[in-house]
């Protein structure tokens, strides 16, 4: 059987070609041989690797289609390298937006894309409604660590609070969060209104859900904390001193980008992660599988970092790994048994810290 | 030209429904001027715009040259765009985005058969030459005064050649001389144009200067139609009398009737007055009509005089006007320049010829 | 008129007129266009589970999405914060608009294309980028108007201004509500006869007097219809509560469906989203209600007679420079300001508050990563040509039912008027969302999906802005020259054509522009609606402010701003040309 995507199919319709083509592709690569795959990870079978991608080509899959909140997608030429004839395309959409366009394709049986990129949180409505398919990712090279939420995680998203270096002295740091409620820090804190409650729901983890809230809501009311989704272009510019629960690799974009910012790492932060998860009805299933393997492996890491600056922190060695080692402070990460209880502590607090003083 | 039979428009409004016309029936001939006249609201306008085919009457019928245009018996209603009229609205409606001559054109280039750009262009100018304004072709619409407006609106209505022009109260946006003047010029063009109009309006002397008939409507019947001279000289009731301008009315008692005359019995004493045809039996009331110029001022007491005393004076330039007090009721006078003047607070006499009053029915 | 007219000819065996093909046409294109949204958004409040779609098997339906939301005393919060920061952004944009469009339209002001500018160029920048420059502006600590206040009084520390507080919201939606002020107003004073004015002038009236007793209720249609379009678009607005409404912590209506719809777990609240929106409806409803109750003798407002008018300008004399003044304040602030940010950012890779530290070194490295970006330059022309094509169909279809609406008798009009108005009532993800089950549920008959056209359509949506505008407008005009087209012989197609269209374009190319840019700024719909093989430009420049990269984000915006600008100044002919 052949699958097409919904994108092809609407050109079929215009051209009554699309399907010759696809044939004539199939016909031509049916007996690919076998490609360099490189290092393969343990506990990875080669020749299943080398099986999807013969079964991609087979298929006609040119593209692994992604939609996600992460641009750094976009420029992997290194997978298409590995894979010839496999190209990424990627959908730059924010979390609600993400989540209704797949449950509507997925509802209407049009689905355009292969993999959605997010957070356990965002995404498991996509597991709740049947939109994702159960992926065995111990088979592609997934330490049981890095599932979460039916989720491949491919990236971390390490909390760190970053501050302006123009606007503060280096000897006036805070020690730890509470040192925020300072006066002299009046007016000039900042945060993202989610990255904020994410950041503080940590704390409710390590310690309970009533400090948790109550040190977000004490910070919010001593220092006037503003809550904007322009926190980043406020600490950038030197408006605002401190963007409080910013990410690591946020600020080592912008310092790449020149701007006077610097980290901060206090007791008691966490560590987010980042997953794709493959569509039910994804239309080039075997290339996703591929790209799913592909991600985790340090060659695709390495690649990551590159484009952006990120890198799983745990279980790759990067830059950041190294950074959070040497940070001396203790992290919590996100894992398959805490993720839902840290996203009812963040929905808490994000609704105490929003609420009208 | 014209024939209206039976024509009946109601109004839905918030307060229930209005007649605004009640079976309402006229003509008017070929080449025929007939005005429509009376006071505000009296239905004079929901005719017109029925006739145009702007409103829809409830029922009746309405021909233009043999043509029914509407019919409630035979369910026809031709819009206003297929009948054979053409428009003088009292806004004049000269569309703005257009200049002169676009808008006088405007009728001959969205018909059927349209003319060619030369001809349309001969029939603009000489239209244009029949309102006198032919220097203002390439103007600007809005940059018009009121009168050239005006000359703007008729070129407009003459250019279409319809069987018949309605007219709006075409002159009642403009000043007093302006529109003596254009009054002047209407009557000419309609003489010289031969044209059948139907005219609105709810000025007196523009009605009786220009129609060869006049029709008066008086909350939504004809009140009394016949010619200029017939309708101001003979008015039918009391409401004719004060809208062609009697000026005073006094309420009396039928006493007697001798040697043509008609003697009313109004309190301060009796007067004799023309009869204008009706009979009236004795004792029945009644009311007199007087014309301001049929009492006369006088400082000497007469055989037929009331004693009264002068409330106010006003200088009309053709004569003086007085208003004078004579027991309850107020009289107005009007005196040739020449006669004798009288200060506020005189007493003095008046005289009313018998022959310039009126005896009219009471109306209700 | 003309509709009895078309009916009859139906009713005696003639011909279907084109009249009423024409109408009909335009009827069944606005409830195609809005009805899918509108009813979505319906059933999703009354539908439940929140963990379910609207229409999925298992739902039922339900009052827990009000329940959830409509909760005391919290609700009455958030109605007192969104009726401040609405009444408060209407006022302001009301008095600045209106006066702009006065200077231009009726005083002796030089320089006039300067005021244009001024009060249209904050419609060509994306809403973020505007939103970024009021904090520079603002910014307690580093904002520019508040370095300078400190500055000359030697006031230590922070403030006196604090861009987020309520002030600080109402002044930034305010200020972006002002091109629409001015259009609205500007069409409106256009069409006015000056004779209304100068007969009070002559009345001995002081201008200002003739301004608020002449001049005001004369184009009451206009004006109410303006603030009530403004007010509901303060209260559905989203960009400024989220950005500024949060950090100030001021619950509005808005930012209550930013938080429903981005839960920090499970699925988007569409339930609760939808059933705060239907709060907007009821709103606009009640609003559009009472306006046509107070325009039922509508005939009063006609001031396009067909009696002369020549423009009349006032001579400012001595007042030319509080003139100047008063336009040179908005514009630094509206124009040059957002502009100075934009284009440091753009050369910069990212801005930094002037003053508080040293200023980063120049470079185009921003403008030639977006010069050779494909999908921007892809982007560029589709976001031209669904936004233009959009705004033509809104404009020419809301003309048409705006006269439906304001002029005939046709009996399902309230209906027509209702639903033409409520567009905007309708969050944007409802809409986007609604439009997406919706076109991929037809795409084997219609397969719009994945083509430009969807966008087209979608956009198309937006017909609120358009119809009232184009309302107003007719209700504007005197009969009459409608009338007199009819006795000159001209058919209903006719007199729409050549004098019905004409004296109403001002309005028309005012919906148009109006549609055009708000089409050009929207984020959220190509965002959800859109695919790879028809970029849009503001989700690139969305997706660029994601990742912090202001830079490209503001070399995009530069570059469009330009293109708008060159497309704006080619309009105006239009709009000034309507007057010979």
């Amino acid at each position: 059987m052949m699958k097409i995507s919904s994108g092809h199919f609407g050109r079929c319709c215009y051209l009554g070609v699309g399907t010759l083509v696809a044939l004539g592709l199939m016909a031509g690569a049916a007996q690919a041989a076998d490609i360099d795959l490189g290092p393969v990870p343990a506990g990875v079978d080669p020749a299943a690797i080398q099986k999807l991608y013969a079964d991609a080509i087979a298929n006609g899959e040119k593209q692994v289609v992604i939609v996600s909140n992460d641009r750094r997608f976009g420029p992997l030429v290194e997978f298409t390298k590995r894979f010839p004839g496999i190209t990424i395309s990627n959908d730059v959409v924010s979390a609600v937006e993400r989540v209704t366009l797949i449950i509507s394709q997925h509802r209407t049986r049009h689905m355009q894309y292969d993999l959605v990129e997010g957070t356990g949180g965002v995404l498991d409505p996509l597991n709740q409604t049947g939109a994702f398919i159960k992926t065995d990712y111990a088979a592609l090279g997934y330490p049981v660590d890095d599932v979460i939420a039916n989720l491949g995680i491919y990236a971390d998203s390490v909390q760190v609070h970053a501050y302006n270096t123009n606007v503060v002295k280096k000897e006036d740091l805070p020690k730890k969060l509470e040192d925020f409620e300072d006066p002299r820090w009046k007016g000039k804190l900042v945060a993202d209104p989610f990255s904020y409650a994410s950041g503080a729901s940590y704390e409710g983890l390590t310690h309970d859900e009533a400090y948790a809230v109550k040190t977000a809501t004490d910070i919010r009311d001593a220092s006037g904390l503003v809550l904007t989704g322009t926190a980043q272009d406020l600490i950038n510019s030197g408006e605002k001193s401190f963007f409080l629960f910013d990410n690591v690799t946020r600020v080592i974009q912008a310092q790449k980008a020149g701007a006077p910012v610097a980290l901060l790492f206090l007791e008691g932060m966490g560590v987010g992660r980042f997953g794709i998860g493959m569509t039910t009805l994804s239309p080039n299933p075997n290339a996703a599988k591929l790209f799913i393997y592909w991600i985790h492996t340090p060659e695709g890491q390495a690649a990551m970092f590159e484009h952006s600056s990120a890198a799983l922190a745990k279980n790759a060695d990067s830059p950041i790994s190294r950074l959070v080692a040497n940070a001396h402070s203790k992290f919590t990460f996100e894992t398959e048994q805490n993720w839902k209880e840290r996203g009812r502590l963040t929905g808490v607090i994000q609704k105490a810290v929003t609420q009208a003083r | 030209m014209l024939k209206v039979e039976n024509l009946v428009k109601s109004y839905r409004t918030v307060h229930g429904t209005v007649q605004a016309v009640k079976k309402v029936s006229f003509e008017v001939g070929t080449g025929e001027i007939v005005t429509l006249l009376g006071p505000s609201g009296c239905g004079k306008t929901t005719i017109l715009r029925c006739v145009a085919g702007l409103e829809r009457p409830d029922s009746g019928t309405i021909s233009i040259d043999g043509e029914p245009v509407f019919s409630d018996s035979a369910r026809r209603y031709v819009p206003t765009h297929a009948r054979p009229i053409a428009m003088v609205f009292q806004s004049y409606a000269i569309w703005p985005h257009m200049t002169v001559a676009e808008n006088v054109a405007y009728p001959l280039t969205v018909g059927r058969n349209k003319p060619n750009k030369r001809e349309i262009a001969d029939r603009v100018a000489h239209a244009l030459e029949l309102v006198r304004i032919p220097e203002l072709a390439q103007r600007s619409a809005t940059l018009l005064s009121g009168g050239q407006q005006q000359r703007v609106a008729v070129a407009r209505a003459l250019i279409r050649k319809a069987k018949l022009i309605l007219f709006d109260e075409p002159l009642s946006n403009l000043d007093a001389k302006l529109r003596e003047e254009m009054r002047i010029e209407f009557k000419e063009l309609f003489s010289r144009e031969a044209v059948s109009a139907l005219y609105v309006t709810h000025d007196l002397l523009e009605a009786l200067v220009l129609s060869h008939r006049v029709v008066v409507m008086n909350s939504g019947n004809i009140a009394q139609s016949g010619s200029p001279r017939d309708v101001y000289s003979h008015p039918r009731d009391e409401f004719m009398a004060d809208f062609m301008g009697a000026g005073n009315v006094i309420e009396g008692k039928v006493a007697g009737e001798s040697n043509g005359f008609i003697q009313v019995d109004v309190g301060f004493g009796t007067l004799s007055s023309a009869s204008n045809g009706q009979s009236f039996s004795k004792g029945q009331s009644v009311i007199v009509a007087i014309r301001p110029e049929a009492i006369t001022l006088s400082g000497d007491v007469g055989l037929l005089s009331f004693p009264c005393r002068v409330l106010t004076d006003a200088f009309l330039g053709t004569g003086m006007e007085y208003l004078i007090a004579l027991q309850e009721h107020r009289l107005r006078v009007r005196m040739p320049p020449t006669a004798a003047a009288f200060d506020i607070d005189d007493e003095a006499f008046i005289n009313i010829r018998p022959e310039s009053c009126v005896v009219l029915q009471r109306l209700n | 008129m003309s509709v009895m007219s078309s009916q009859e000819s139906i009713l005696s065996g003639r011909r279907i007129s084109l009249t009423w093909v024409i109408q009909a046409a335009a009827v069944l294109i606005l409830l195609y266009l809005v009805s899918v949204p509108l009813f979505m958004n319906l059933v999703t409040a009354f539908r439940g589970p929140p963990e379910s779609l609207p229409l999925d098997p298992g739902t039922f339906f339900t009052f827990d999405n009000f329940k959830s939301i409509y909760q005391f005393p919290r609700v009455l919060t958030i109605f007192r914060d969104t009726f401040a920061f609405a009444l408060g952004s209407v006022a302001l944009a009301f008095v600045f608009g209106f006066t702009l469009a006065f200077l231009v339209e009726r005083t002796d002001m030089p320089f006039k294309t300067v005021v244009y500018v001024t009060a249209l160029t904050p419609l060509m920048m994306p809403t973020i980028v505007v939103v970024l420059a009021w904090m520079f502006m603002l910014g307690n600590s580093g904002g520019l108007i508040n370095v300078l206040i400190r500055t000359v009084l030697h006031l230590p520390g922070t403030g006196p201004f604090d861009v987020f507080s309520l002030y600080g919201m109402i002044i930034i939606q305010g200020a972006s509500l002002i091109p629409l002020a001015f259009l609205f107003s500007s069409s409106a004073l256009k069409g006015m006869a000056p004779s209304f004015e100068e007969a009070s002038a002559a009345s001995g009236a002081f201008f200002l007097t003739t301004l608020r007793r002449v001049t005001l209720p004369v184009l009451r249609p206009h004006l109410l219809s303006l603030l009530i379009l403004m007010f509901i678009l303060s209260i559905e607005t989203f960009e400024v509560p989220a950005l500024v409404g949060v950090g100030a912590q001021r619950q509005v209506f808005a930012t209550e469906i930013y938080w429903s719809l981005n839960p920090s777990i499970g699925l988007p609240q569409y339930g609760e989203a939808a059933s705060l929106a239907l709060t907007f409806l009821a709103i606009a409803y009640f609003l559009f209600f009472e306006y046509s109750r107070q325009m039922r003798d509508a005939a009063r407002f006609a001031t396009v007679t067909g009696k002369g008018f020549r423009p009349r300008q006032i001579e400012l004399g001595r007042w030319k420079a509080a003139a100047f003044a008063f336009v040179a304040v908005i514009g630094l602030v509206q124009v040059v300001f957002p502009i100075v940010v934009l284009l440091m950012a753009s050369f910069m890779n990212r801005f930094v508050v002037p003053f508080l530290q040293p200023l980063p070194p120049l470079t185009l490295h921003a403008y030639r990563d977006v010069l050779t970006d494909p999908r921007f330059l892809a982007a560029i022309p589709n976001t031209i040509f669904v936004a233009g094509t959009s705004a033509f169909i809104v404009s020419t279809v809301s003309s048409a039912i705006a006269w439906l609406v304001g002029r005939s008798s046709f009996p399902g009009r309230k209906l027509l008027d209702f639903i033409a108005s409520s567009s905007v009532t309708v969050p944007s993800v409802v809409v986007a969302f609604s439009f997406l089950i919706f076109y991929l549920s037809i795409v084997d008959w219609l397969p719009v999906y994945g083509t430009i056209w969807i966008l087209v359509l979608v956009f198309s949506y937006r017909m609120t802005v358009g119809y009232r505008i184009n309302l107003a407008a007719i209700t504007q005009l005197s009969r009459e020259l409608e009338e007199a087209s009819e006795a000159s012989g001209a058919a209903w197609p006719t007199t729409f054509r050549r004098i019905v269209i004409p004296l109403i374009m001002p309005s028309f190319v005012a919906s148009f522009l109006l549609v055009f840019f708000l089409g050009f700024r929207d984020a959220t719909l190509p965002l959800i609606i859109g695919s790879r093989d028809t970029p849009m430009l503001t989700p690139l420049i969305w997706e660029h402010i994601q990742v912090g990269e202001l830079g490209p984000a503001a070399a995009e915006s530069v570059i469009s701003l330009i293109i708008m600008l060159i497309i704006g100044t080619l309009m105006r002919k239009f709009l000034f040309g309507y007057v010979k």
